[in-house]
């Protein structure tokens, strides 16, 4: 929407411009994808030190999580 | 305006609810198989009695396009999940009705064999070797067995099916070869009439696709990627109609057209593959210095969302790709699954499958109906997503 006002462009007759919710279109998708990638690498790195602790794969998947929540929070905050 | 207010408020939701009955109905589809394999293990010392309407049960062999299996009896029993895989997938040879398919041409190399040719009629619906490969599930593999031999009992040879290439003209091949010529024949024609009219009012054919092709520039190309669009104008242009084309054609029954081309994977893969190396070639300074260090966020961060933002890169056309081929797939499923219906009651009862069939032939036309919807808003999704992301590649630094 404020978009749509720094853009004459785009909003014209005050109509919703469908890059503002398209973009947001495959963030469900996106923050699983993440999520699972932090985790099978921490995995992947826990299967080659072989720990009896997984550490790493705990620990990225936090990191992960906390990756796709602050992609998330950027993508819809952005201008 | 309306349109897109209708697609917000809509569109979304039913987008949504199709996908949710499209993973339902796949996880339907795979537990009847399991059924069917528990039913054939522990069915083989009893009388023969089919209860479940699966495929591989007893000696019968399945006919994928038909969706039919023959028990003991040799009386034939439908397969809904046969059917309906067997409709939205690939197939060698193109099934037209009953037991009638065109035989198309298989064209296959080998790195120890070399290259041979043959007519997709040799393998008898699956039914039968030749030329050293058979097809198993749909799929061509390589054979020892002796030209002729049934297949069900020719065992493969995985070391040289792993040295095979498929290069044949399936029916999705072919579907998109008619698509093909199908878009020769009204862009060449649209052309013609452009350079013999000029500036003046357009008519026929040229009238209906013009204000597409603005649409496409206008709100597509010209929203999102800015004042460079005219580079990205062939490509989105093709790509938006290639998939309405096909969209379209797939939800036409007869032959040639009802192939599911763009609910095909491999096809949406290409679509999205090539928006990914545009993307990738058009990249700027910018663009790559956002994704690597994303300026105004502080170093710690930066750790996190780096890798996020790399994943991002390859994530964004993974999710075109599924995109497109879960809605049309989803679709081809719904309606294949309303169709099954009457032939599921029609097997308990006579009577009780013609009644199903005057619901089944409603949802059925209200589901094509969707579909024709569904069909212009991915081939719409699918061009503006990809001219988001050429727009994000090529956008220059704003100066506040």
């Amino acid at each position: 929407m404020d978009r749509s006002m720094t853009t004459p462009e785009k909003g014209r007759k005050g109509r919703l411009d469908p890059s503002t919710y398209m973009r947001l279109s495959g963030m469900g998708l996106t923050m699983m994808a993440v999520v699972l990638a932090f985790t099978f690498t921490g995995h992947w790195l826990d299967g080659l030190l072989g720990w009896r602790f997984p550490l790493f794969t705990i620990l990225l998947a936090l990191v992960g999580i906390a990756g796709a929540i602050i992609h998330l929070i950027r993508e819809t905050g952005r201008k | 305006m309306r349109g897109v207010a209708l697609r917000k408020t809509v569109m979304k939701p039913l987008i949504r609810a199709t996908s949710l009955l499209f993973s339902v109905l796949f996880a339907g589809v795979s537990f009847a198989q399991h059924e069917g394999h528990d039913h054939a293990a522990s069915d083989t010392t009893h009388v023969h009695e089919v209860v479940i309407p699966t495929a591989d049960v007893h000696d019968g062999h399945p006919n994928e396009a038909t969706g039919e299996a023959h028990d003991a009896h040799g009386v034939a029993k439908f397969n809904p999940g046969e059917m309906i895989m067997g409709h939205v997938g690939d197939e060698h040879g193109w099934h037209l009705w009953g037991h009638t398919s065109l035989p198309l041409p298989i064209l296959v190399y080998n790195t120890q064999r070399g290259f041979s040719a043959f007519s997709s009629a040799h393998f008898d619906h699956g039914h039968k070797t030749h030329g050293g490969y058979m097809l198993h599930e749909g799929k061509l593999v390589a054979t020892d067995a002796a030209d002729g031999t049934d297949a069900h009992h020719a065992t493969e040879n995985e070391a040289l099916t792993k040295a095979t290439w498929d290069l044949s003209i399936t029916k999705n091949v072919l579907a998109m070869l008619v698509s093909v010529v199908l878009m020769l024949m009204i862009f060449l024609s649209v052309a013609a009439a452009y350079k013999k009219r000029g500036t003046s009012a357009p008519k026929g054919l040229q009238s209906f696709i013009e204000p597409i092709i603005l649409f496409v520039r206008d709100d597509v190309a010209k929203a999102n990627i800015g004042p460079k669009y005219e580079r990205f104008m062939p490509f989105l242009l093709t790509v938006f109609f290639f998939i309405l084309i096909n969209n379209l054609m797939g939800l036409i029954p007869i032959f040639p057209f009802g192939a599911n081309v763009s609910g095909s994977i491999s096809v949406t893969f290409t679509l999205a593959a090539i928006t990914f190396v545009l993307t990738l070639i058009n990249g700027n300074r910018h663009y790559w210095g956002h994704i690597l260090a994303m300026p105004g966020v502080p170093k710690p961060v930066l750790l996190i969302l780096t890798p996020v933002e790399i994943l991002g890169v390859f994530l964004r056309p993974a999710i075109l790709m599924i995109r497109l081929f879960a809605n049309i797939t989803a679709g081809h499923i719904i309606v294949l699954s309303f169709f099954s219906l009457i032939f599921i009651f029609g097997e308990i009862n006579a009577g009780l499958g013609w009644g199903v069939s005057i619901f089944s032939l409603v949802f059925t036309i209200f589901m094509s109906m969707m579909e024709l919807l569904v069909a212009f808003i991915q081939a719409f999704v699918f061009t503006f997503l990809s001219a988001m992301y050429l727009g994000s590649a090529i956008e220059e630094p704003h100066h506040h």
